[in-house]
């Protein structure tokens, strides 16, 4: 979707539903999720299922929500990444038990 | 599909003051009356208890003191099922009003013994069999709620009580009043309304539209009715009442009756109330109060210790001094009406069939004969 004008930052591995990928220091998950060729969805509403994206990039629409080492509901706008970091998109409702 | 558009006039048959939740029901009936309306509403600076409601459709402990306040909360509630379909129906949106029933979750064995009392007492002022509830033990309310803390001492159980979607709802009147020919001016803060002959009502605004004439007027513009009705011979003696609302993020499937404390709503978030707070008009949010209250919600379920809140805000209640609504017609100016209350979530459909019914046809409902202002005096 989205592709980066020319790159020095240090290179970064995450995983991403378990698959390692790239990203780069400084990124934030949800740059870095988006500038992945796949997958191609960022999440799907927890409300309809519909696919979403991050939207405002400052942490104000929440549209960013993904599952930052095993915690769900993380605006990916807001934590920068980190080499070894595991990300898993929330593909519908949350699984947030009480 | 077509919807009427209409252009703006300057005379109506009535003209609704205030576009939030009173005011859009009582304008909804109206225009299903047939009268020629319009909705004259601020705009976003207002204070509106409409838009920062908890949502509740609820019923069990109200009307202590006054039974004809118990009567009228029952009343309305009966009527939302159908209020809810009719309003989908008419507008395409749905107000996700779910009779759910209702709790109040008792934290202390005082606090258990207090609302024995109090329904004991309001059944005994109603003068017979009222709400339909039952005294739940921890382990019964358990049952209902298993996030409930083991040492709860109990739970009142009410299967009349409900939820709404607030903002559904008002977007649901909004689009449905449209419908049935109501003509809507938002941005126009009315100013002052004086009758300058028998059944005709002079309404100075500072919107576009800057005078209108109308045959009624309805007080319906909750905080800002105080400063607008004297002229016309009524009396609004209403105070701002701060409460606030916490948000969590959406969680997982969570069995959860409404209650005082907690609710859940159809997208997957959990809100928590409730406080209150004499501040005057200050819709900030009051970080102590929020936190009190979400230490009492935690009390309560204390699973919900892991769980984020995402957001919170504050909103003024209209208040009386007795905390009943006020329906009035003026003595003095005959065809100028004050329908004004806490609690417009629950009376919506009241305020949209019988309060509507009585502006347009001046025949004043049995239920609401306690309402006046006049009481303030007595
Ligand atoms: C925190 C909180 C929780 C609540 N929970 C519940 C609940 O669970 N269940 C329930 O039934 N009720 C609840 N309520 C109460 C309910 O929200 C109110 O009773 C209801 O919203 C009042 O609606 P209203 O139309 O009278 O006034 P408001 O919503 O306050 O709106 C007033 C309207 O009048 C307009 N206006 C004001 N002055 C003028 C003017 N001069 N000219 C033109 N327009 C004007 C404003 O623009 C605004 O649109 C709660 C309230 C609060 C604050
Ligand atoms: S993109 Fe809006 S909060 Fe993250």
């Amino acid at each position: 979707m989205f592709e980066r004008i020319s790159e020095t930052r240090t290179l970064v591995t995450i995983y991403v539903d378990g698959r390692p990928v790239h990203a780069r220091q400084g990124d934030t998950v949800a740059a870095a999720l988006m500038s992945l060729k796949s997958p191609q969805v960022y999440r799907l509403s927890q409300v309809n299922g519909r696919p979403r994206a991050p939207y405002c990039m400052i942490g104000h629409c929440h549209e960013c929500l993904v599952e930052i080492e095993g915690q769900a509901n993380q605006q990916g706008c807001l934590v920068e990444v980190a080499d070894g970091m595991r990300i898993r998109r929330q593909l519908g409702r949350a699984e947030v038990e009480i | 599909m077509t919807t009427p558009t209409r252009q703006v006039q300057n005379s109506y048959d009535c003209i609704v003051i205030g576009g939030a939740l009173v005011g859009a029901s009582v304008a909804y009936g109206l225009g299903k009356a047939g009268l020629k309306v319009a909705v004259l509403d601020g705009d976003d600076s207002a204070f509106r208890a409409s838009r920062g409601n908890f949502g509740l459709v609820w019923v069990q402990n109200k009307g202590a003191g006054c039974p004809d306040y118990a009567r009228l909360s029952l009343r309305a509630s009966r009527l939302w099922s159908d209020y809810a379909e009719e309003l989908r129906a008419i507008s395409g949106v749905d107000p996700a009003y779910q009779r759910s029933g209702g709790l109040t979750i008792c934290v202390t064995a005082d606090e258990l013994e207090f609302y024995r009392s109090l329904n004991a007492r309001i059944e005994h002022e109603v003068g017979g069999p009222h709400v339909p509830a039952e005294f739940l033990d921890g382990k019964a309310l358990r049952e209902l709620m298993p996030a409930a803390a083991a040492d709860l001492p109990g739970a009142l159980y009410s299967p009349v009580d409900g939820i709404c979607n607030p903002l559904a709802l008002l977007r649901a009147l909004h689009e449905a009043f449209r419908r049935v020919g109501v003509t809507y001016l938002g941005h126009h803060n009315v100013n002052r309304v004086f009758c300058r002959a028998p059944g005709e009502f002079i309404v100075e605004t500072g919107g576009s539209q800057r005078c209108l004439t109308a045959g009624k007027v309805v007080f319906a513009a909750g905080l800002g009715n105080t400063r607008l009705v004297a002229e016309v011979g009524l009396e609004a003696p209403l105070t701002p009442l701060h409460g606030q609302i916490v948000v969590t993020e959406r969680v997982g499937p969570f069995p959860c009756v409404p209650n005082g404390m907690l609710r859940p709503t159809a997208e997957g978030s959990l809100l928590i109330a409730h406080s209150e707070a004499n501040v005057g008009f200050d819709t900030r949010v009051m970080a102590p109060a929020a936190c009190a209250m979400v230490a009492r919600c935690l009390r309560a379920f204390p699973g919900l210790r892991h769980i984020r809140v995402v957001r919170t805000w504050a909103a003024l209640r209209v208040m009386t001094p007795d905390g009943l609504p006020i329906y009035d017609q003026s003595e003095s100016c005959p065809g100028a009406f004050l329908v004004t209350c806490h609690s417009g979530v629950t009376l919506a459909p009241f305020h949209a069939g019988e309060i509507a019914g009585w502006i347009a046809s001046g025949v004043r409902p049995e239920a609401c004969r306690a309402f006046t202002a006049d009481r303030f005096h007595v």
